[in-house]
């Protein structure tokens, strides 16, 4: 199935933007739509990757991490449930029940203190430091916040500026069921801009428990099988490890961006 | 005459249905190499025998090829050895990059180590570790090809041979009812794909142009 049929907005360029209209737009339908076509939008990616070379004549060494684009609230992400089998009221029910999920996930997130940007930022920051790079962090100015920014700052003194969309963060599952647990997930958008002339010296993207192993430019990483739980409330039980397993997912990704500087 | 009939078209659909799963279940792709014997293995590639990655209209064609037993082998020191192929890269002047991809079998996956020489196969760089991360299955390397590099050695790396590489992913199932009632049923279910780095694999190399404008990014 082509995946330009669950275009709701024309012309996207990227099918996790179709994630981030859902997530602006609100409401618990939202919800539905994102957990039906998930798998279709996160393995459909069609951007073409620009790979990161350190350049002898103009070296990267200070850059100005952009603030990123965060959801406000995790996503509980069920991508099969018997309600879509239901026609209109199945949907209705999914909606109310995925609206419980991300509820019950964003308090098991905050009662265990972790707070996205916080952590975005930090493990971001602490990945390009391991790489070598002096960092700082620039306030950016989004039109949307499902793309990266359209102007760049021109009065930073950096190198380069590193802008990160997170189309999406939480945990997912397969389907119902033990043989589909529930693991953390973590996405980003990264693209690394000269200061001075605005060239793109990096465009990639980053995927932690994709779900699909599906043949396309996304780096993607494997989720660590010791956080993950055969039903949903076994994760809202083990809140602390809960809390953590996104924790790792996000540091991971941003541990893979750093890598992708090298 | 006619039941006659459908008995043997029946025959054959079994007949080719089988010979179909048969070919499907012993395609397991190549098995892994865990060690190289081969004995008078080169210090350095022949550059002659280079293959080459050719851009003809602004595309360049993707080069796939399998590092097996037969590839030649190369000695780097004492009982280090490993399998290689050496791929010509294009002389360009524009922003241009590589990508070297280990394409997994059932139960292998090439463990690729790249260095990037020069005209007279002189080495000038090598890929960090790092910088082999997987995109969907496929385990791949990414590099900006500069002036002067003009050969990509492609070899085996002795060190992550035998290494295990575990992967989990999902299967959307979709059913559709025929008949007066019309649904849908979705089922989610997940596998996990385990294979060995090895010395030997499928091996596919593309080239591209980059526009590293804003507007394309």
């Amino acid at each position: 199935m082509g995946c330009s049929s669950f275009f709701l907005v024309p012309n996207m360029q990227h099918n996790w933007d179709l994630l981030c209209v859902l997530r602006d737009y609100g409401g618990v339908m939202r919800r539905f739509l994102a957990i039906g076509l998930f798998l279709f939008l996160a393995g459909c990616a069609t951007y073409q990757s620009v790979p990161f070379e350190q350049s002898t004549a103009q070296p990267i060494k200070k850059i100005g991490l952009l603030s990123p684009s965060i959801p406000n609230e995790p996503t509980a992400l069920l991508a099969t449930t018997v309600g879509q089998s239901f026609g209109l009221l199945g949907a209705i029910i999914d909606a109310s029940m995925a609206s419980a999920r991300a509820n019950s996930l964003n308090s098991v997130l905050t009662s265990n203190k972790f707070y996205i940007r916080q952590e975005v930022e930090g493990r971001l920051v602490a990945a390009l430091e391991e790489q070598g790079y002096e960092v700082v962090l620039v306030e950016a100015a989004r039109s949307s916040k499902r793309d990266f920014v359209s102007t760049y700052p021109s009065t930073e003194p950096v190198d380069a500026y590193l802008d990160v969309v997170m189309p999406a963060y939480g945990y997912a599952s397969a389907g119902i069921g033990s043989s589909s647990p529930w693991r953390p997930f973590a996405m980003m958008k990264t693209r690394l801009v000269r200061a001075s002339d605005k060239t793109v010296l990096m465009r990639e993207d980053v995927a932690y428990n994709r779900l699909t192993d599906r043949n396309d430019d996304t780096v993607t990483i494997s989720a660590d099988p010791s956080f993950q739980y055969a039903d949903f409330s076994g994760l809202e039980s083990n809140s602390e490890r809960s809390a953590e397993g996104v924790r790792v997912a996000v540091t991971e990704a941003s541990n893979t961006v750093g890598k992708l500087l090298r | 005459m006619m039941n006659a009939s459908s008995k043997l078209v029946r025959f054959f659909i079994v007949g080719f249905l089988s010979f179909i799963v048969s070919a499907c279940a012993q395609d397991r792709g190549p098995a892994p190499i865990l060690s190289v014997a081969q004995v008078g293995c080169l210090t350095e590639p022949d550059l002659g025998a280079a293959k080459a990655l050719v851009v003809s209209d602004g595309e360049a064609t993707p080069l796939e090829f399998l590092v097996s037993g037969a590839s030649p082998c190369l000695e780097t020191g004492e009982s280090v050895r490993s399998l290689f192929e050496l791929v010509r890269l294009p002389e360009v002047d524009a922003a241009f990059s590589i990508r070297v991809s280990a394409v997994p079998s059932s139960t292998g996956l090439f463990a690729p180590q790249l260095t990037i020489l020069d005209a007279d196969g002189i080495p000038l760089r090598q890929l960090p570790e790092e910088k082999y991360l997987f995109r969907g299955p496929k385990l791949t390397a990414s590099a900006r090809i500069n002036a002067g590099e003009r050969y990509l050695l492609i070899a085996s790396n002795p060190e992550r041979v035998g290494d295990r590489s575990q992967r989990t992913s999902a299967i959307i199932n979709q059913y559709q009812s025929g008949g007066p009632i019309y649904f849908t049923v979705r089922t989610g279910s997940e596998f996990t794909k385990s294979v060995t780095y090895s010395h030997g694999g499928n091996v596919t190399v593309t080239g591209s142009f980059l526009d590293t404008s804003l507007d394309a990014r």
